[in-house]
């Protein structure tokens, strides 16, 4: 009887697991079914002994700005080499070559005179290992803070005065082709 | 002779309990300095592997009285408390909660008035750091979907009226980090071997509409960002 009653019991116990819902990622199955993605490279065989390194000047080939939605992660972005990067008198990246990049992240304007700001990485040069270049840059709106706060300050022992000061807004962020981006390559930052 | 029989009983016990402290000292402090070491080479390894040229340092923290304080923003030093790291089952969900505190940290070198900002407006830097450390981690070589299961089981859904200046809704985090992993890594979604544990499934079963959300805007091939929920 107990025999029984334990089978019965263990027949239940294995009906309510198979119950239980397992969610699958629809999105995933959907929409990347039938996509071959490759592995993201890392960055793990680093050696930072080495301190030469080349400068390398970009400059954007159209305008980007935080403005108007005209921005969005993971934009991709096309620069050009200022001038020739000359490394042991060899043009190592000729000038004019384009560069691509993305929008790693951006900020909007905000309230007490933040500015809006736009985080570039991953810069691909043809030829070069990106592990061998410094690869971030960031590009800031006006930052009316340092203005602000002061202000805000002077303002509250009269109420609202200091209040209506939270809706100075920063300015957008853009850059430019007029804007030079230094980067710098290190050629022996992956040698052990 | 009974009298006895308890005073010897009662001096067995209270010097077994003395040695058991006296050894508890030492064991608590080797714990403390391998789990010190283990957040310092997970540090080390994100900070290298991102090329991150400012200096910082990661601390651990094991004293349950002390507040917890994000010192990132004052002292460029990453505190790592025992109640956040608990939640970390594995590496790549320590590397998640330290990526978290690289991205805040950083922002010191910025400048007075950039670091301001992010206090004045944590809740807008609050999902780029996320996002920085989705890059951190991947850089690294650690499983970026750690980073959701981490916040998911970390982070409490906040939305008092503070917090509503503060912070962002858990469940919006979570959705902007799946989104930026959807965009920029989708290998890693494709080979996720969270997918089937408890803290994924819990956030794919809270994060439905989100996902639908997602789906439309993938669908539409609008590049506007979502309001999530």
């Amino acid at each position: 009887m107990n025999k029984f009653i334990l089978v019965l019991y263990s027949l239940f116990l294995f009906s309510l697991s198979s119950i239980a819902e397992v969610f699958e990622d629809t999105i995933v199955v959907e929409v990347l079914k039938n996509k071959e993605l490759s592995k993201p490279l890392t960055n793990l065989e680093y050696n930072y002994q080495s301190t030469e390194r080349v400068p390398v000047k970009l400059q954007i080939l159209e305008t980007v700005s935080t403005k108007r939605n005209s921005i969005y992660d993971g934009k991709q972005l096309f620069f050009k080499v200022k001038e020739d990067v000359i490394y042991n008198k060899n043009i190592v990246i000729k000038r004019n070559a384009v560069v691509k990049a993305r929008v790693a992240s951006y900020t909007t304007k905000g309230f007490n005179g933040l500015p809006a700001s736009i985080n570039v990485d991953n810069f691909e040069i043809q030829g070069i290992n990106s592990n061998k270049i410094t690869s971030n840059y960031t590009k800031y709106g006006l930052n009316f803070a340092a203005f602000v706060l002061p202000l805000k300050w002077a303002l509250t022992p009269l109420p609202p005065l200091g209040t209506f000061t939270n809706f100075i807004l920063g300015t957008n962020a853009k850059i430019t082709p007029n804007d030079i981006i230094t980067l710098y390559y290190y050629p022996y930052w992956d040698e052990r | 002779m009974k009298k006895i029989f308890n005073i010897i009983f009662i001096s067995v016990i209270l010097v077994c309990f003395n040695s058991a402290k006296a050894e508890n000292i030492p064991s608590n402090m080797s714990h403390n300095i391998s789990v010190q070491k283990h957040i310092s080479d997970i540090g080390f390894r994100l900070l290298n592997a991102n090329k991150i040229e400012k200096r910082m340092n990661f601390v651990y923290c094991n004293d349950s009285k002390k507040p917890v304080i994000d010192k990132s923003l004052s002292k460029k030093e990453a505190v790592i408390y025992d109640k956040k790291l608990a939640f970390a089952s594995d590496d790549n969900e320590k590397a998640a909660l330290l990526s978290l505190s690289i991205g805040r940290t950083i922002e010191t070198y910025k400048g007075l008035f950039v670091s301001s900002s992010a206090k004045l407006a944590p809740k807008k830097y609050e999902i780029i750091y996320d996002k920085k450390a989705v890059d951190y981690m991947v850089n690294a070589g650690y499983h970026p979907v750690a980073l959701i299961t981490f916040v998911n089981k970390a982070y409490p859904q906040k939305q008092g009226l503070i917090d509503f200046f503060k912070k962002n809704k858990t469940t919006k985090r979570l959705a902007n980090i799946y989104e930026y992993i959807f965009v920029n890594y989708p290998y890693y979604l494709e080979n996720n071997p969270y997918l089937y544990s408890e803290a994924y499934q819990n956030f794919l079963l809270t994060s439905i509409d989100n996902r639908i959300l997602l789906q439309k805007k993938i669908e539409s091939g609008s590049k506007k960002p979502i309001k999530y929920e």
